[in-house]
């Protein structure tokens, strides 16, 4: 019940918005994404730890599809971030007179939501799929309809790239599903005992694996990514990549892992060596950026790469790195691209070079930006650390010179950063920041929350990773021994 | 039965009408009421598997689920195009009889039993389209649609005729069940040349009207050339119809000399949908477009005549509904816009989501639900396909089906692309319609999205 309610506010709020007049419509939508997130909050702190959550209605009989639902430790943290993060989402469209006032803005957005939320809570497959599709179709919209100059090319490029990797899961699904003992089901729980020989699993990790990988993007999949993170109006850029980005790693976490171990086993080490190249490739080309839209958009190449190449070395550390990473990444990437619509809003330029020395002006921003470069960056005491370390030393117990190697984002990552953080924000103030104005209530209303989140999540990580400790022993475990018994157990 | 004699009848008094000056508006309702009736008599005879004339038409569940499908596509494709029958008051009450004339056709062709009938109701629903096709007989391409259609018809019928005739030659018999009897009983049976000619006689015969590889090439022209209003019926019924009738026959009757033809027809699926989804992506008029993505969609219902597993009737109907509803929407629009902008052009929909916002969107249903996206009736008529296409061994054919799939995709969010994100090239003004059109435009997006959602009363149908 609570986990239909989760889907059921977003879209009726999404259908409230669009037939209430632009003015009306944008205060809904954040009522009801504000809401949202206070619901999540009340099921993740008093319902979850105590209540069975899962909900199994009858859809599809012919094709045995079933609506099931539920939350483990995995999903809460992404529901969590979710819902944190589409208030802010729809706060900062609200200064844009290009889809402030557009109540099919906020349809789009809140109907992203609900797809997410059935993204990260599906336990049946088709369910998952179809969710995994609804998610894309408002992305594209709001970027094809709101973007910047080229809009229609770059979006189409990400609709046909994503669509072509989801339609090879969708065959992977089937397969799967026409191997799990009649009459065929597309539970998760009969997918984990689908009876597959190693040939085939191959098969059905790949199908799985090009979906996931596309939308994470691992090198060398992340060809779309840049130019739609910089082309699309700044909410877009932050649902992509501050949650839909989170859909792929997800997936390898709920879907791909379980179902296809031996595959995952005999594969992994050579994602892992993609993973690594697209760090070091993807930081590389991040320090050459001149646009700052687009610099994070690399900058997020090479999180994600780390976060992939943790994930899927097979380790618990890998594991909860992961989880920890993605909602770090997930809060810091959305923080920083709403720093920068702020700030090119104001000066009306993305390029680095026609900035500096906006602290002059604008001292609080300029310390709510330091904060968050700086966990971006990991530093011990702000979130990234907690997880990058992880990672790194998961990556690097599982092979000296991939640990080395991915290594190196720590001090990339800091020339990146720092450097974009230096020349915006100080040297000597150019012309264009003469009326830069200083953060106003509302805009610290958002940023001083996201800046005690990042402090306080590198003070005390355990609060996301005991969620999801039981669950990573669990999987990594079912891998390495492949006791069905042992993940039956899990996915129930 | 009593539909059967309730359609000649209407199509009798709308050939008669013209004669003495009914006016149009009353032939309308009239063939409204009479299609009406004829649904609900075949409605009440679900169940009764009744036979007619020595065994020579068997209305099981089969026969009457498709002749519902076949009446109700042509009552909407009538509510739809007040356009032209306003445009065309003269003439406008044989159209009426035409369409009825080959409708009767059609439902023949669904529900025989004998190989007459099949062949005796290909004719009665070719002739009327053959004048329907050149029905603008001022417009160049319109003539040479119909003759086109014309000729090319002819030779393939002559092939289809030629092909009972072997098979007749070999089993001393025209009913199916008899055929299916014989060739079972006796296996030997199926490497006798004359019964593996003659199947594949009829095959290609077949083929060619519903427009499958290599028998397509009349398609793209005959189907521009012709009036929107009557390309509509011929991609949306005509083929429903042929595909229903290729399926009874081959399903009901030649099974058991599957090793003939089911690699021939797995072959022809996979050629078809490369075919014609590579050849549409080069189109930049929506109304070819189409017509070579109506190719693309015989291929899919081919591989189902591939398979032939159990499910297969019922998956050409869901599959011939979700299609045929998608095809109207998208045709009707094409045709009001082409009224408006006197342009059949991809390039005439731009902008059009802001000037007519309920066009757009029943538009954009429609064709994510002929792309075959989730959420749409596309999907899972795309779906069961794909799936029984994996699970009957064809795995390869899936695999260039979802490749061409995502080709697809291209071509139709070009549309989208269009009305959404480009600007108006034609000066676009709200577009005028009548209440009964947004009324069963907008009904039938629904239904695209219903049996998106719940298609299971569809496909566990028979």
């Amino acid at each position: 019940m609570y986990v239909l309610l989760l889907l059921a506010i977003p879209f009726v709020f999404s259908l409230i918005s669009v037939l209430l007049p632009g003015n009306l419509a944008k205060k809904s939508a954040l009522l009801g994404s504000l809401l949202q997130f206070v619901f999540t909050l009340w099921i993740a702190i008093w319902v979850y730890p105590c209540t069975d959550l899962s909900i199994d209605l009858p859809w599809v009989a012919s094709l045995g599809i079933n609506f099931s639902l539920n939350i483990d430790g995995v999903s809460l943290i992404l529901i969590v971030l979710t819902n944190l993060l589409c208030p802010i989402v729809i706060f900062s469209s609200f200064e844009n007179r290009n889809y402030s006032e557009v109540p099919s803005f906020y349809m789009l957005v809140l109907l992203m939501q609900t797809a997410l939320i059935g993204v990260f809570t599906a336990y049946d497959g088709f369910l998952f799929y179809v969710c995994w599709e609804a998610a894309l179709i408002p992305i594209y919209f709001i970027s094809a309809i709101w973007g910047g100059v080229d809009k229609v090319r770059i979006t189409f490029k990400f609709f046909i790239y994503t669509v072509f990797g989801s339609l090879f899961m969708l065959a992977g699904l089937i397969y799967i599903y026409l191997k799990t003992p009649a009459p065929h089901s597309f539970g998760l729980d009969m997918f984990v005992t689908a009876d597959l020989n190693s040939a085939e699993e191959f098969w059905v990790f790949l199908a799985f694996f090009i979906a996931f990988a596309i939308k994470m993007p691992i090198f060398p999949f992340h060809t779309w990514q840049p130019e739609t993170y910089t082309e699309s109006p700044t909410p877009a850029t932050m649902l992509l990549s501050g949650i839909m980005l989170k859909m792929g790693i997800f997936g390898v976490m709920r879907w791909l892992i379980p179902i296809a171990p031996f595959a995952f086993n005999d594969l992994n080490y050579w994602i892992v060596a993609l993973s690594v190249i697209g760090i070091v490739y993807a930081s590389i080309i991040a320090i050459m950026q001149s646009d700052f839209k687009k610099l994070v958009a690399y900058s997020s190449i090479a999180h994600v790469g780390l976060i992939s190449a943790g994930l899927f070395t097979g380790s618990i550390e890998g594991f909860q790195g992961a989880v920890i990473q993605m909602f770090n990444h997930g809060i810091n990437v959305v923080a920083i691209f709403y720093v920068l619509e702020l700030i090119s809003q104001r000066t009306g330029t993305r390029q680095i070079a026609n900035l500096g020395g906006i602290v002059f002006k604008a001292p609080m921003l300029s310390i709510a930006f330091l904060i968050i470069v700086l966990g971006t960056v990991a530093l011990p005491l702000t979130n990234g650390f907690p997880g990058e370390f992880l990672l790194l030393f998961s990556v690097y117990k599982f092979n000296m010179w991939f640990g080395a190697i991915a290594g190196l984002t720590i001090i990339l990552g800091a020339v990146y950063m720092l450097r974009m953080y230096k020349n915006i924000m100080l040297g000597s103030a150019k012309s264009n920041i003469d009326n830069f104005k200083d953060l106003n209530t509302s805009e610290l209303a958002v940023l001083i929350p996201i800046c005690i989140l990042i402090i306080a999540i590198g003070l005390f990580p355990n609060v996301i990773l005991q969620s999801t400790d039981s669950y990573a022993a669990d999987l990594m475990q079912y891998v390495k021994e492949n006791s069905f018994a042992g993940m039956v157990g899990l996915v129930k | 039965m009593n539909s059967l004699i309730i359609l000649s009848v209407l199509g009798l008094f709308t050939m008669m009408s013209g004669l003495f000056k009914v006016p149009v508006k009353l032939v309308h309702s009239i063939v409204v009421f009479g299609l009406l009736s004829a649904i609900g008599f075949f409605a009440i005879e679900w169940n009764t598997d009744l036979v007619y004339f020595n065994d020579m038409i068997y209305f099981d569940n089969y026969a009457l689920g498709f002749s519902i499908l076949l009446i109700t596509i042509t009552l909407i494709i009538f509510l739809l195009s007040e356009y032209f029958f306003a445009d065309n008051v003269h003439y406008a009450t044989e159209f009426y009889s035409l369409v009825i004339f080959s409708l009767i056709g059609m439902i023949c062709i669904v529900s025989f039993d004998h190989l007459s009938i099949l062949f005796i109701g290909i004719e009665i629903m070719s002739i009327p389209l053959y004048i329907l096709a050149g029905s603008n007989k001022k417009d160049l391409s319109s003539n040479e649609a119909a003759l086109k259609y014309f000729l090319m018809g002819a030779f393939a019928t002559g092939l289809l005729l030629m092909g009972i005739t072997l098979i007749y030659g070999e089993m001393g018999s025209f009913h199916i069940d008899k055929i299916a009897e014989t060739i079972t009983s006796y296996n030997e049976i199926v490497t006798s040349p004359l019964l593996g000619i003659g199947i594949l006689l009829m095959l290609a015969g077949l083929c060619f009207k519903v427009s499958v590889f290599p028998f397509h090439f009349w398609t793209p022209d005959v189907y521009q050339g012709a009036p929107t209003w009557v390309t509509t019926f011929m991609s949306t019924a005509v083929k429903v119809a042929g595909f229903a009738g290729m399926f009874r026959l081959f399903y009901y009757c030649l099974l058991p000399a599957g090793d003939i033809w089911v690699q021939i027809a797995a072959v022809l699926a996979a050629s078809t949908i490369t075919i014609g989804t590579l050849t549409a992506v080069f189109q930049t008029s929506f109304k070819r477009m189409l017509a070579y993505s109506s190719i693309a969609h015989a291929g899919y219902l081919m591989l189902v005549l591939a398979v032939s597993y159990q499910n297969s009737g019922s998956t050409v109907l869901f599959y011939g509904l979700t299609y045929s509803l998608a095809s109207i929407i998208s045709f009707s629009v094409l045709q009001t816009v082409q009224h408006a902008t006197g342009s059949d052009q991809i390039d005439a929909f731009n902008g059009l989501a802001k000037s007519n916002p309920i066009l757009a969107f029943v538009m954009t249903i429609a064709i994510l639900s002929l792309a075959g996206i989730p959420l749409t009736g596309g999907f899972f008529a795309k779906f069961y396909i794909l799936s029984a296409g994996i699970e009957g061994g064809f795995a390869w054919v899936v695999i260039i089906a979802i490749v061409n799939a995502i080709i697809g995709m291209y071509y139709y969010f070009k549309v989208i692309i269009a009305m959404y994100f480009k600007e108006s090239t034609f000066k676009q003004e709200a577009l005028s319609y009548s209440i009964i059109y947004k009324t069963v435009l907008i009904v039938s997006c629904l239904l695209t999205i219903e049996l998106g959602l719940f298609p299971d009363w569809v496909y566990l149908l028979f």
